[in-house]
């Protein structure tokens, strides 16, 4: 397969590629856009061509896209390399990287809000039947999703701005806390207030905030205290422990692996 | 005495009032350290306030500007939001808007004295303030993907620290929308394409010879035609916001020269444009 030629580092508005790529074979490439990079059809010499242009100064990062299969979403199929992600990895993001200067993946808090898809590290603040308040702390990058502990270190690094305890405010509905029997929810057997979950983004929402689901197996609970400030581990999907006293309380945890 | 100040507001009355000695005016050391605008060169620094998303400082002479955008954070208004709310604050130091005032009205003064010598009569300080505001909101509303940020909103502030009687206004203008458009590129918020802003006085024959270097002020970026060829290129230009000083000698075909001098101002930026690219490319 011949070389791809694309900018290591590019400017805004800069294009990268044009969105098909032939190879040698009779398969082509098709690129598709990912964070910071936006398509356009842009004209060249009188001649249209859709193209990837970056919409931030940073550098180019091209990964192989993850597919998700209908049945189990954890399971990951990586297409034979014919569809890739294109994305540009912000200037600032690079320098919170901890030791390797080429590990850029975790986005800072820079430039970030929710879209819908997203996965997004949420607190819950408010409960009542029919739905769970939380707030938003940090979105996910996308390469990071479809790993729930990775490394044991949750992406906090993303966490958007608190000088001022200004988070995106969301809500769950008690329909869209399980996949499972979701009329008879109750929301304080899923939740607690304080309790910090995984949860991904339904709608935009109203003015006031957005609306999140946790009706997946990899979302839910990652990080609960009971009462006496303990962590709590999981059990299984439903339950937590507190190991030191035994005490079992219950939650709608996120698949821990 | 008694009858005058009665309450002794003045003091005893063997009181010496205060007499300040008169401040020499340091105008002819300005003025001798006066060159052309264009030909400064400009310092700038970025990243230079870390808790703002994206900041820039600018010096050009004795014109000091710090710019910084804070956001996308929540914006936390009961209506709905697909976009970004941009919010723009400028603020110039305290002692600088007394003087600007001044300095205009002195400029005019001078103007009338010479017999419209220099007929760029800067605007005054009330419309200087709406004008700033007024062409970065465009600016940067059509610069910044606000579709992106839905439910957010975007800050960005201006800070015009010195600034001196020799810049016009309309150089100061073109150097707080570089300060911003900097501020914006470090913030890695997401931008249509990178933009440049210059001054550009036409130098076509028919306004030099009324002495009158009529002056434009664009921002523009590139559009997304691209042509091989460069003056066809030249074309591609996406104006944001442009700001053109009104003269005072009615200049009846100044419809004529507003493409040129448009022309212009284009390929300057172009060329101001890939510099500051140049000096961003390698900042990364």
């Amino acid at each position: 397969m011949s070389e791809i030629q694309y900018p290591e580092k590019v400017l805004p508005g800069q294009p990268i590629l044009p969105i098909y790529q032939p190879t040698d074979g009779s398969s082509s490439i098709k690129y598709i856009p990912g964070d910071n990079v936006r398509l356009e059809s842009i004209v060249f010499n009188n001649q249209t061509i859709p193209t990837l242009i970056s919409t931030t100064l940073g550098y180019v990062q091209i990964t192989d896209q993850v597919f998700e299969t209908e049945e189990d979403p954890s399971e990951e199929v990586k297409q034979q390399g014919n569809i890739k992600l294109v994305s540009v990895i912000a200037r600032k993001e690079k320098q919170y990287s901890d030791n390797n200067t080429l590990d850029f993946n975790c986005r800072s808090y820079k430039a970030v809000t929710p879209q819908v898809g997203d996965i997004v590290l949420a607190r819950v603040s408010k409960m009542t039947h029919q739905r769970v308040n939380v707030e938003i702390l940090s979105v996910l990058p996308k390469s990071e999703e479809h790993k729930v502990n990775v490394n044991d270190n949750l992406q906090l690094l993303n966490l958007l701005p608190t000088e001022t305890g200004e988070y995106f405010k969301a809500l769950i509905r008690s329909q869209d806390i399980r996949s499972t029997e979701r009329d008879s929810v109750k929301t304080w057997d899923c939740y607690q207030p304080g309790d910090i979950i995984r949860a991904t983004v339904l709608s935009l929402g109203d003015g006031a905030s957005f609306y999140l689901s946790t009706a997946r197996n990899d979302l839910g609970v990652v990080f609960a205290r009971n009462e006496e400030g303990q962590l709590l581990y999981p059990l299984d999907w439903e339950t937590m422990v507190d190991p030191s006293t035994g005490q079992v309380e219950k939650r709608k945890c996120a698949k821990p692996f | 005495m008694n009858t005058v100040d009665r309450r002794r507001r003045l003091g005893p009355s063997n009181a010496i009032p205060l007499s300040f000695p008169s401040v020499e005016s340091n105008s002819d050391i300005e003025n001798t350290s006066v060159s052309s605008f264009n030909e400064q060169k400009l310092f700038i620094q970025l990243s230079n306030i870390p808790t703002a998303t994206g900041s820039s400082f600018l010096q050009l002479g004795n014109n000091l500007l710090l710019a910084s955008v804070y956001g996308p954070r929540p914006s936390f208004k009961r209506t709905f939001n697909s976009k970004a709310v941009l919010k723009i604050t400028f603020h110039s130091s305290p002692f600088l808007s007394s003087r600007q005032t001044e300095s205009t009205f002195n400029n005019n003064n001078n103007n009338n004295n010479n017999n419209h010598l220099n007929s760029d009569i800067d605007p005054e300080y009330q419309i200087v303030n709406s004008v700033i505001l007024s062409t970065l909101e465009t600016a940067c509303s059509n610069l910044i993907l606000l579709d992106q940020y839905p439910k957010s909103s975007i800050d960005i502030f201006v800070n015009l620290i010195n600034t001196d009687k020799s810049t016009k206004f309309i150089e100061l203008l073109s150097l707080i929308h570089t300060a911003v458009n900097l501020a914006l590129i470090d913030s890695g918020i997401s931008v249509k394409n990178f933009p440049s802003s210059i001054v550009s006085s036409s130098s076509s024959s028919s306004s030099s010879s009324s002495s009158s270097s009529s002056q434009i002020f664009i921002n523009s970026i590139h559009s997304d035609i691209y042509d091989n060829d460069d003056e066809k290129d030249l074309q591609n230009e996406e104006l944001l916001t442009f700001y053109i000083p009104k003269s005072t000698n009615n200049n009846t075909n100044i419809k004529s020269t507003l493409k040129d001098s448009i022309d212009d101002a284009i390929k300057q930026s172009r060329a101001l444009r890939s510099e500051l690219s140049q000096f961003c490319y390698n900042k990364l």
